[in-house]
């Protein structure tokens, strides 16, 4: 009988990915590409608790594999949304975009079962450049954009510096704690420098912010599939390492209530509708970072059933907005509106996640949200709490209302004029976002399977809370309609412009190309001085007296006594000196001449 | 083409209902404040317990933070918002 445990899912996945060039097939290869992530599900279902595999290798012990209900949960929704994510993306052509997908996913569950920092960090860096190639095919896509070539770069430039932060922390760590990495809360328990260094890069990934340009900066610069794909892994990768190390760090709350708030604004200024997205995810992400800086059972179990929730609604809203792009091939709010006549189905789909980010009871949000916010109260922290509630507030807001609003109705238009082929997405696609749709509403309405695989269990016994209470429903139902009455007042504020909000990323995309012209100019010039200068007038001068100084200073000594000997005429006084110069240049010196010197020679030793 | 139409292009009537079906919406929830037990550590009255029962909560937060949200990102965008080819130069 072979052993199934010993397959991990990330070993899976990126074999199985080698072998999508092999298969010419389109269809079977796709279907391969859903079938590896169901493994990984069928794998993290049937795997037992406390299951571990560990190598040696070098001097490391390293532990590939750690299966615990913190890791199991990250594992089944990785790999679901892989399948379902995988599923909607059966229409790809491309070898290299799944190749590229399954890595990057069987890379993010190395870190979600990963034993060990130095195994994290290997699938961390694999995170990084497998999730690369899916911004960068865009410009290779039929939606083709030159633009996702510079986002691509700057997305991987940005995560080799987070990636440089975290092997910083992981060699300071690894001295100060004796050679022992195992990734673990006890690893940090003393915040050192290291451990310090380690949490930023993993922020990095999460998106905290100032470092939060760069998601969507090269998110809405995907492909279409691979913006699905994106908005699930490094970030929620990031809040599992987070939950897994540093939980009671208090430094989060501030980080994870900035991020919530960030998410909105921007949100609230942006145009186009996948970007509009992906400051949804900072949003998000930081409800997930306060609650790992809160730290409590209660706040980790709401993290896991957020980031849970999240990525299946998130990927719902990105399946929507992906197949907008793909029928009209418009991206921003003010090319769009009206769409809710020509793709009912998409529609609905899209505002079934919308309602769910938004936590309306009934969807996942819901069920899951509440649960942070509930940790954030049992701690007593009033500021982080209602900075999270009025994040809530804000989420319906942007993501709720003005995703759906702007893209599907606004305005009555014919589309039929610009794109005559406009309908639903492919078959794939509405099959993929039918199971999120369908998912966010089950999780609405009976999250017990969902909180059973949450890691605390016993404080659903000892401290219990009750999120189908009358009083939660009411008083949701209230924060959401008066957010809703708000936008509806202040639509004409709202009114979308062909505008970009400039945001971090304006350090390094206009400080630092300023900088390089800068330093282009000063030090460039500088060398460009010291060559007209230096090389080409002084050094020929220096060089010049050297050559010829020792010559003149020989002409120079003996002309008295030649003058000595009889007066000269002009010509005369020529000749005498080029005759001594000629004579030092040939070091054809007369015997009395060398005798004077090395007398003078001897007597300056004498004295010397 | 007619790039500003009222309404969007929508049927007024239309537009009038969905309103109404809006106030409902948030009229609603108030009543249900009438059926809810107040007090305890849930909500506000958890940190504020001086909070008056008879001004809901939830309701003036959202409202609150939604206005103040979107002035806030008008008076930013002030200094933030740019033309789509501001990057174009990199």
């Amino acid at each position: 009988m072979i052993d199934l445990n010993a397959f991990p899912p990330a070993l899976v996945l990126i074999l199985g990915a080698c072998l999508t060039p092999l298969i010419r097939n389109q269809s079977l290869r796709n279907a391969l590409c859903v079938l590896l992530p169901a493994y990984a599900f069928f794998w993290t279902y049937s795997v037992p608790l406390g299951y571990e595999l560990n190598l040696n290798y070098l001097d490391f012990e390293l532990t590939l594999l750690r299966v615990d209900r913190l890791s199991k949960a990250f594992g089944y929704i990785f790999s679901l949304n892989a399948t379902v994510g995988l599923i909607y993306a059966y229409y790809v052509r491309q070898w290299g975009h799944h190749m590229a997908a399954l890595m990057y996913i069987g890379c993010a569950l190395g870190v979600v079962f990963a034993g060990d920092l130095f195994t994290v960090y290997v699938f961390w860096e694999g995170m990084a450049l497998f999730s690369t190639f899916l911004v960068l095919y865009r410009n290779r896509s039929p939606e083709r954009d030159p633009r996702s070539y510079k986002a691509a770069m700057r997305y991987i430039l940005v995560h080799i510096a987070g990636g440089l932060l975290l092997v910083m922390g992981i060699a300071i760590t690894y001295q100060l704690s004796d050679g022992v990495l195992r990734f673990d809360k006890a690893l940090f328990a003393e915040r050192h420098l290291g451990a310090y260094l380690v949490l930023a890069g993993f922020l990095v990934n999460a998106a905290a912010w100032p470092i939060s340009a760069w998601l969507p900066d090269a998110y809405p610069e995907a492909t279409i599939s691979g913006g699905v794909i994106l908005s699930a892994y490094t970030s929620k990768t990031a809040v599992y390492t987070l939950l897994r190390a540093f939980p009671e760090y208090e430094i989060l709350i501030p980080i994870g209530c900035v991020m919530a708030m960030y998410g909105i604004i921007y949100a609230l200024l942006e145009n186009d509708m996948r970007r509009i997205l992906a400051f949804s995810i900072v949003n998000q992400v930081g409800f997930m970072v306060v609650a790992a800086g809160i730290g409590s059972p209660w706040a980790i179990n709401g993290a896991v059933a957020h980031a849970f929730c999240h990525i299946i609604y998130k990927a719902l809203l990105w399946m929507s907005a992906g197949v907008v792009l793909q029928q009209t091939g418009k991206s921003r709010c003010t090319d769009l509106g009206g769409l809710y006549a020509y793709m009912p189905w998409t529609m609905i789909f899209g505002t079934i996640g919308a309602l769910a980010i938004s936590a309306v009871p009934g969807t996942s949000g819901f069920t899951s949200k509440s649960l942070t916010i509930h940790a954030a109260e049992q701690a007593h922290l009033f500021w982080p709490w209602l900075i999270l509630e009025i994040a809530s507030a804000g989420v319906f807001l942007h993501a709720g209302i003005k995703f759906p609003y702007f893209v599907f109705f606004a305005k009555v238009k014919d589309w039929r004029q610009q794109v005559p082929t406009i309908g639903e997405g492919k078959p794939c696609m509405m099959i993929a976002m039918g199971v999120m749709a369908f998912l966010c509403i089950f999780l609405g309405i009976y999250p017990a399977p969902l909180y059973a695989i949450l890691p605390y269990q016993d404080v659903f016994t000892t401290d219990p809370y009750h999120v189908f209470s009358l009083g939660h429903f009411v008083s949701q139902f209230q924060l959401l309609m008066f957010s809703g009455l708000v936008f509806f007042l202040m639509l004409p504020m709202l009114k979308r412009t062909n505008t970009i909000a400039i945001d971090t990323d304006w350090f390094y995309r206009v400080t630092a190309p300023r900088f390089y012209k800068l330093a282009d100019i000063t030090l460039n010039g500088m060398n460009d001085i010291t060559y007209r200068k230096v090389v080409l007038q002084w050094l020929p001068r220096v060089n010049h007296f050297f050559s010829q100084g020792p010559y003149r200073v020989w002409v120079m000594v003996n002309m008295p006594f030649r003058r000595l000997e009889r007066s000269m005429g002009e010509s005369e006084e020529r000749a005498a000196k080029k005759h001594y110069f000629r004579q030092a240049m040939l070091g054809v010196l007369p015997i009395g001449a060398t005798a004077f010197m090395a007398v003078i020679f001897l007597v300056i030793l004498y004295f010397a | 083409m007619s790039q500003q139409q009222p309404y969007g292009g929508f049927d007024p009537k239309t537009i009038k209902r969905l309103w109404w079906l809006l106030i409902a919406a948030c009229v609603l929830p108030l009543l249900g404040e009438f059926f809810v037990e107040h007090g305890g550590d849930h909500g506000i009255h958890g940190f504020v317990p001086q909070w008056p029962v008879v001004i809901p909560f939830y309701p003036v937060l959202g409202f609150l933070a939604c206005a103040a949200s979107i002035l806030l990102a008008k008076g930013l965008g002030l200094f933030l918002k740019k033309g789509e080819d501001y990057y174009d130069h990199d």
